[in-house]
């Protein structure tokens, strides 16, 4: 639908990729662990490597959960924009296909937050 | 479901005597105490009435007066010179 | 009894007269050129002397109401001054709600003032104008009370320095202000149905009714008293929002679904907005009248339901996605307690663990679902900051393009796990906390593609530096150490100590006794 107004309502997108300066958003969500109320608004290269996002980023973000520590990702699940996520590690996160503003949810089976409680 | 009427004023001397006199014109009215606020609700149906508060309060008070007591209301409102009237009319 | 005088007009002529009859048809220049907003959001007016002022208040009983009421505020305020009122509050803590409603709710109430003022141009009856004109006063003079109350506050206490600064910038703020803005670009029947209508009528009551009555609860005169102060004149604008819907409807058949998308709109906006005030009576007031959730239950429930019991019989039925509250009432201010929590690092006010005895009123509140899902989280927490590990969040959170809120809310059918929705515009892909925000989307996207998220504003560069502190201490100007950060050990609790001659707990004050033996 169209914005009901006095004249021709028009607006640009404020959050466009090329407003970031080379860099791109990434969203991740660690589910069953929301002692992290919400997914991580994350800058990042398009260019950096999946296995450098997870150990250089990803793991300094979620540090303070004392789940982190026991992540396998040889067992982690991946849904990249609601859609079953197989990442390569060795590629970037453009070819990996992670796009401006891409949501990642991760799951970690046998990982249940705090005292179980999905915190 | 009921359709509960409500009005609540600040817990001061002037309020006391319009709770009073609602309570006498609506006897299925509820009053609850809360700090600093007194809530009436009521099914259907709420009425000040201006004779009854002006015999309470022993002078001529004007409808309006209520203005600077009460602190919501939930109803349709219906004010003249002699009454303020909430209600549900479903 | 004391006898009336005869001569004096009775209260529906004297309406008549200062209201109505004031107005005049226009001779010189079309009426649609004189109020040219009237049409284009499809709204049909017939006759407009059928709008109702129910109170029939008029300018002159007006200005004299509204001087008493304030000579009565200003006097408490000033005995409050006088007697060091800030000391005799239940506990400095409280004070931080006070904090979050001087940046968050204030604004709101100058924005309100504008808001009339310009819809108060803009309709062709004369009743709508002048009920509008007495709302565009009644909320400056919120406004400025609540400046004049908390003043008192901001010379005892941090983060009270600068509050329309941070209503512009502060990353939370942008969610009390998205909302206004968003009313106020509307045209003015839907600024009605928003303010007048969803807000004032529908949900204020659960900012002003039972918060207020916390503030007497927990000492606080002069709150108290602006709080209901303000909110006798909320009494007139509910029945103004009450009469504006029933007068919209009754004016023509197709004003119904506009309205009822309104209504939809606004009440899921409004409901968003108040996880605030929610968050600030389940967690801020130390001393608790009523839970969130009760609140909900008297104030929307109950009320609500006789509300659009009422309204059916214009074809409007309840807000869509209103079952989602009913659940959500249980479990989103925790959910949000524990967001400011973590991201206090930003905050201009301080947050905590709350004390055993609080934990086991929420547990008490909240039977479903806080022992479950949020106590072991504060416990941790708790745990964390025993061993001088107080948890922080350093890392930004994920936002909703139209509420503002971080999507930090989960969902309806499984608490476990967070809501998110997303919809591509034009190849640009948008993320949403709920379907009730996402609807509000796809229906205007224009309007929201340009949403200002404070998150995506400090990626690009935008506030004044790439790292947290500097756009917290510049951008946002809030004080590092001062006015941030947790309660327990700050400047203003040790300032609290020291007036009421008390030791520096060695613990935080979230753990009991035997807690801090083990």
């Amino acid at each position: 639908m169209t914005v009901n107004a006095i004249g021709e309502y028009t607006a640009t997108p404020r959050d466009v990729q090329a407003n970031f300066h080379g860099m791109q958003l990434l969203y991740v969500y660690w589910e069953k662990h929301l002692m992290y109320c919400s997914a991580f608004a994350l800058l990042v290269a398009p260019s950096l490597t999946f296995g450098d996002f997870i150990d250089q980023m990803f793991m300094g973000v979620i540090q303070a959960h004392p789940d982190s520590a026991k992540i396998d990702f040889s067992q982690a699940l991946w849904l990249l924009n609601d859609q079953p996520f197989t990442p390569d590690y060795a590629a970037s996160l453009e070819a990996n296909g992670i796009d401006h503003k891409s949501l990642l949810r991760l799951s970690t089976p046998g990982l249940n937050g705090v005292q179980g409680s999905c915190s | 479901m009921s359709s509960l009427v409500y009005i609540a004023f600040q817990d001061n001397d002037a309020a006391r005597y319009l709770v009073e006199s609602i309570i006498q014109d609506n006897p299925h009215a509820v009053v609850q105490h809360h700090p600093a606020m007194i809530r009436i609700e009521a099914e259907k149906r709420l009425e000040i009435r201006r004779e009854t508060v002006e015999e309470n309060l022993g002078r001529a008070w004007d409808v309006q007066e209520m203005l600077l007591d009460v602190i919501t209301i939930g109803g349709n409102v219906d004010e003249d010179d002699d009454r303020f009237v909430l209600e549900w009319k479903n | 009894m004391a006898t009336h005088n005869k001569k004096r007009l009775n209260l529906k002529d004297k309406y008549r007269y200062l209201t109505r009859d004031l107005a005049w048809e226009t001779t010189y220049q079309k009426k649609e050129d004189v109020f040219p907003l009237e049409h284009f959001e499809g709204i049909k007016i017939t006759d407009w002397d059928k709008w109702e002022d129910p109170f029939r208040l008029t300018m002159d009983s007006y200005w004299k109401y509204q001087a008493e009421k304030e000579k009565k505020l200003y006097a408490i305020f000033d005995a409050f001054a006088q007697n060091n009122g800030h000391q005799n509050i239940s506990d400095a803590r409280y004070v931080n709600a006070l904090k979050l409603f001087l940046t968050g709710v204030s604004p709101l109430e100058y924005q309100a003032f504008q808001g009339f003022s310009r819809v108060g141009r803009q309709f062709s009856g004369a009743g709508a104008r002048v009920a509008c004109q007495m709302q565009a006063i009644d909320e400056l003079r919120h406004v400025q009370t609540q400046l004049h109350a908390m003043s008192h506050y901001n010379k005892h206490f941090n983060g009270l320095h600068d509050f329309s600064h941070m209503y512009d910038r502060v990353w939370f703020l942008s969610v009390p202000k998205s909302f206004m803005d968003d009313a106020r670009t509307a045209g003015p029947f839907e600024f009605l149905t928003a303010i007048s209508f969803s807000f004032e009528y529908v949900l204020t009551n659960l900012l002003f009714v039972p918060f207020m009555s916390g503030a007497a609860y927990n000492g606080d005169m002069a709150t108290v008293t602006f709080g209901f102060s303000a909110q006798s004149d909320e009494a007139r604008h509910m029945t103004l929002g009450l009469e504006v819907i029933k007068f919209m409807l009754e004016q023509h058949e197709d004003n119904v679904p506009i309205i009822q998308r309104w209504i939809d709109k606004w009440f899921w906006r409004g409901y968003r907005l108040l996880t605030l005030v929610g968050m600030m009576m389940d967690y801020m007031l130390p001393n608790k009248v009523m839970s969130w959730a009760e609140a909900w239950e008297v104030y929307y429930e109950q009320a609500g339901g006789a509300l659009f019991k009422d309204l059916e019989r214009y074809g409007i039925r309840p807000p869509k996605y209103v079952e989602q509250t009913t659940i959500g009432k249980e479990h989103i201010t925790h959910q949000v307690w524990a967001t400011f929590y973590q991201y206090s690092k930003a905050t201009n006010f301080h947050t905590w663990i709350p004390g055993d005895e609080e934990l086991n009123w929420l547990s008490e509140k909240y039977p479903n679902t806080f022992d479950k899902y949020y106590r072991p989280r504060f416990e941790f927490w708790r745990e964390q900051q025993a061993k001088g590990e107080r948890f922080y969040n350093d890392t930004l959170p994920h936002l909703c393009q139209v509420c503002q809120v971080p999507a930090i809310f989960t969902e309806p059918d499984d608490p476990t796990k967070l809501s998110h929705r997303s919809h591509v515009h034009e190849g640009e892909r948008y993320h949403f906390c709920s379907d009730g925000c996402c609807d509000i989307f796809k229906n205007e996207p224009v309007k929201y593609i340009q949403a200002w998220l404070p998150v995506h504003q400090i990626y690009q560069g935008n506030c004044e530096g790439g790292d947290l502190e500097t756009v917290v201490q510049k951008y946002f100007h809030i004080n590092i150490g001062q006015d941030n950060l947790e309660y327990v050990g700050s400047p203003d609790h040790q300032r609290w100590l020291a007036w009421k001659k008390l030791e520096t707990p060695s613990q935080p004050a979230g753990s009991n006794k035997e807690h801090d033996a083990a």
